[in-house]
């Protein structure tokens, strides 16, 4: 029998642990090369995507049918009334200042200097306002006092409130040291106040009803000592005033009417003739102030070519809108643009860039008929409306559209292989594309490529393969397709036709683990 | 904190152990990694770096046809030790180990290696199933003390220590481009986990030999590593996504290039979580043998063997004799396990009364050829 050792067993874990270390400490990046295949991009442009893009608000709409109807509802422009929207900052002052020389007199807690009721004045405004509601604007204040003891100073606006309470500022001065100012300044903002501009008698206009008092807190027991030469100043400046809504007389304003449109951009449509025969072209002024208006339209062009119309330079009274109800209900005057000479479509069929409106209105053309009673709420404005109806069907002559897509770059090391781009058509036209790969990278020449595609149904797929490596496939690129298309004499679309477009790739590459 | 732990549950063993007068014991270590796809310049490849081949991608495809591919490792250390002197007023003797191990089982499906060794070009039109693929690796350390009694028979209960675990597997998985390349569908729900901190637990070491002189064979079972772990802290990553596409679109939310290029990439699919404390089974082993004479100095032996995380148990048939009166030889065919059928051979020499050394090797042609598919050897101690 041998007594324990643990001899034998530790040396062969140094041994082992040895080893181990000798084997662990190599590495180099492990490398191979893989095949691979992948779908990339696959999009297409329906009508829905081409024209519904356009607007915004999902005015323009396209109904499937044959042939399908593109629909445009909504408004091309709105008038824009700066002196209804927009009041001027105003600066409001006030300086209280001992009508005694010399000094000091003893002013004892709770003592009152000024208790003063007063009316601020809107200078620089031209209308009658009684009430306006304000979506953003605010009061910066600036107190000072040089007294030496506490000044306590109350500032109520009992015709401004925000959430139904009134606006108030309420400042406490401690004791000026007799060499500076103690002071105090801060903001009150006043975005959706509702300010009463009727002043204090309730019978003024652009005036907001204001008490000041100044006195010494009656919660500190210390004396004031005032001198003759003591002053306390308050500066209240009112900034940025924009108007939500906003009631009164709104003066005999001329303001000028120029609505411009794009219709066709340069970069996307370049070139070619689309025939538009809408069967119904209604352009509306809805007057949505509740003061009368008188419009006179003198002038409407596409790319500064004029277009005829009966209504042109006639004035138009348009009464005032009713906002007796919930809802408003604009007093609407119309134009037929059907009546137009020459017809403002065909030229549309050219793909002009611009249509314009040329015009003015003026305010309350008859004067203060309403006896003070106008409203505008500015989240409503009047609008210029188009109210179109147009049957997808005509003839197409090398109409050119552009698309560019931009490629982000894709690292792949070592990578050869090919871009696959296909063309499928759905639109019963003649397609013929020409694209341009063209990278970031300067150095690296672009591709170019063309392809033809027949009118839908037809053997309407087409397929290019670009051979791209690496430096290719990594390098940002911008790919732009011309595609200009033509139409076997009229031709009627049904609103499901799309043009698809495919990107794959295919290629080895090294992969790499470090 | 853990290793001061565990070097206080050491010292306690060796001060323990110090204060028997003798003992027997015996020391092993050993080492094997095994697979039946990845030949060793390919696994020597992936291990140490440099560039593969698509021949040896080929032929480590060819060799695992339509199963599963695994390879697994096993290493470590281990000491057994048993008092000479009995237990009190019993006929049992006090018994114990200690010992440090690493495990490690990778599993992959035909179509996971040649996503991703040879890419999907040649797969097109097809589905590719990457389910039950799996990374797992562990490695811990033990202590134990039990009792010996009658053949050798033992229990040993054991604190463990585990340093590290990793666990990544894809449950479910499909992945397909159609033969146009216009359009791709993949689906994958998994998770990888692991322990942010290090694991104690509890395990079993028994064994229970059935020797008869009356009767002409001998029966052995053996559990090892029987018991759990809880870990403090596991961090673990799942995904369940789908993606059905025929491409991207330009823009717009959802797959469009834009949305992709502003997104997160991957890390907006995998959802965190952060578990306070996970209990897991320890990867426990069980071993059952048959021994049958075949003459005074010869013998047949049969074994099996499940658990370890291998993915089919292992086992193992061999032929044994004495040369002489210090050595002892014999060779042995294995099946299972992480690979295919491969022999093994081992050699005992004894010094009597004194010690003895065995050497065993699996797969002894595979030392020093780079196609064969993995080696073991074990070298073992004993303190008669």
């Amino acid at each position: 029998m041998k007594r324990l050792s643990f001899t034998y067993p530790l040396a062969l874990w140094a041994v082992v642990g040895f080893l181990a270390l000798l084997t662990g400490c190599q590495r180099e990046p492990t490398t191979w090369t893989v095949d691979v295949a992948l779908p990339l991009i696959d999009d297409g442009w329906s009508w829905t995507d081409a024209i519904e893009g356009l607007s915004e608000d999902s005015a323009l709409q396209v109904e499937q049918g044959t042939p399908a109807i593109l629909r445009y509802q909504g408004a091309v422009a709105n008038w824009e009334i700066a002196s209804l929207t927009e009041l001027p900052d105003t600066i409001v002052a006030q300086e209280l200042t001992p009508e005694f020389n010399g000094g000091p007199f003893p002013v004892p807690p709770g003592a009152v200097l000024l208790d003063t009721e007063e009316d601020i004045v809107f200078a620089g405004i031209d209308q009658q306002f009684s009430g306006i509601v304000l979506s953003a604007g605010r009061i910066e204040y600036f107190v000072e006092s040089s007294t030496n003891g506490y000044v306590d100073l109350q500032y109520d606006f009992p015709s401004v409130t925000i959430d139904g309470v009134p606006v108030e500022l309420k400042v406490v001065l401690p004791p000026s040291d007799g060499v500076a100012f103690q002071s105090e300044q801060g903001t009150i903002d006043l975005a959706g106040a509702v300010i009463d501009l009727t002043g204090v008698s309730g019978n003024e206009i652009n005036r907001i009803a204001s008490h000041l008092v100044i006195g010494t807190p009656s919660d500190i027991s210390d004396t004031a000592q005032v001198y003759g030469t003591d002053s306390i100043r308050v500066q209240m400046h009112f900034q940025g005033m924009l108007v939500e809504q906003v009631a009164g007389y709104f003066g005999q304003e001329t303001v000028a009417f120029d609505a411009e449109q794009q219709v066709f951009h340069p970069n996307d449509f370049p070139s070619g003739f689309l025939q538009i025969e809408p069967t119904r072209a209604v352009l509306q002024f809805r007057n949505t102030i509740a003061a009368d208006l008188r419009l006179q339209l003198d002038a409407l062009s596409v790319d500064g070519m004029a277009v005829g119309h009966p209504a042109l330079g006639v004035p138009q009274l348009i009464a005032r809108a009713d906002w007796s109800g919930d809802e408003v209900e604009p007093t609407v005057w119309e134009m037929d643009l059907l009546q137009t000479g020459p017809s403002i479509f065909e030229m549309l069929g050219y793909l002009p860039q611009f249509v314009s409106v040329d015009g003015e209105a003026r305010l309350n053309p008859l004067g203060d008929v309403s006896g003070g009673q106008d409203f505008f709420d500015t989240r409503q404005p009047p609008q210029l409306y188009l109210d179109l109806e147009w049957p997808l069907e005509g003839a197409i002559e090398d109409l050119r559209v552009v698309r560019s897509l931009e490629w982000g770059g894709e690292e792949l090391k070592g990578f050869e292989g090919e871009l696959i781009m296909r063309v499928t058509n759905g639109f019963p036209v003649q397609w013929s594309l020409q694209g341009t790969w063209a990278y970031a990278d300067a150095s690296l020449e672009p591709e170019v490529f063309t392809l033809g595609l027949d009118a839908f149904p037809g053997s309407e797929t087409a397929e290019i393969r670009i051979p791209i490596n690496e430096a290719r496939l990594a390098s940002p690129a911008v790919l732009s397709i011309e595609a200009a298309m033509k139409s076997d004499g009229p031709v009627q679309f049904t609103g499901v036709e799309r043009t698809r477009l495919q990107v794959a790739v295919e290629g080895t590459y090294n992969v790499e683990v470090q | 904190m853990r290793w001061g732990m565990f070097i206080a549950v050491m010292c306690w063993m060796h001060g323990l152990t110090a204060q028997l007068d003798s003992l027997v014991w015996d020391a092993a270590v050993w080492g094997q990694h095994r697979s039946n796809a990845l030949d060793h310049e390919l696994g020597r490849l992936l291990v140490r770096g440099g560039t593969i081949d698509r021949s040896l991608v080929d032929a480590a495809r060819s060799a695992q046809g339509n199963e599963m591919g695994a390879f697994g490792f096993s290493s470590g250390a281990v000491v057994n030790w048993q008092s000479l002197e009995t237990w009190k007023e019993t006929e049992a003797h006090l018994c114990g180990s200690f010992g440090l191990r690493s495990l490690g089982d990778v599993r992959w499906t035909p179509e996971l290696f040649d996503l991703v060794f040879t890419g999907n070009a040649g797969h097109l039109g097809r589905w590719d199933v990457l389910d039950g693929s799996r990374f797992r690796t562990s490695t811990w350390a033990h202590a134990a003390i039990g009792l010996v009694g009658k053949n050798q028979s033992r229990l040993e209960l054991g604190l463990v220590h585990r340093l590290n675990s990793i666990d990544a597997r894809i449950q479910n998985g499909h992945f397909f481009v159609n033969e146009g390349v216009d359009s791709l569908a993949g689906f994958l729900r998994g998770y990888a986990g692991w322990a942010e901190r290090g694991e104690w637990g509890m395990l079993v070491n028994a064994e229970w030999h059935f020797l008869r002189e009356e009767a002409p064979f001998a029966f052995h079972l053996r559990v090892q590593n029987l018991g759990f772990v809880i870990g403090p802290e596991w961090t673990q990553l799942s995904v369940d996504t789908l993606i059905e596409t025929t491409g991207l679109t330009l823009a717009g939310p959802g797959l469009s290039v834009e949305a992709i290029s502003e997104s997160d990439g991957v890390e907006d699919l995998l959802t965190v979580v952060s578990q306070p404390y996970r209990v897991r089974w320890m990867p426990a082993r069980l071993d059952a043998s048959f021994e049958y004479p075949l003459g005074p100095r010869s013998g047949w032996d049969i074994q099996a063997q499940v658990g370890d995380w291998m993915p089919v148990p292992r086992a193992m048939t061999g032929y044994r004799r004495a040369i002489g009166k210090q050595w002892q030889a014999g060779v042995q065919l294995v099946a299972g396990g992480w690979g295919r059928l491969r022999p093994a051979a081992w050699a005992r020499w004894r010094k009597p009364g004194e010690h003895a050394w065995m050497l065993y090797i699996e797969d002894p042609f595979g030392w020093g050829s780079k196609a064969a598919y993995g080696r073991g050897i074990t070298l073992r101690y004993q303190n008669l």
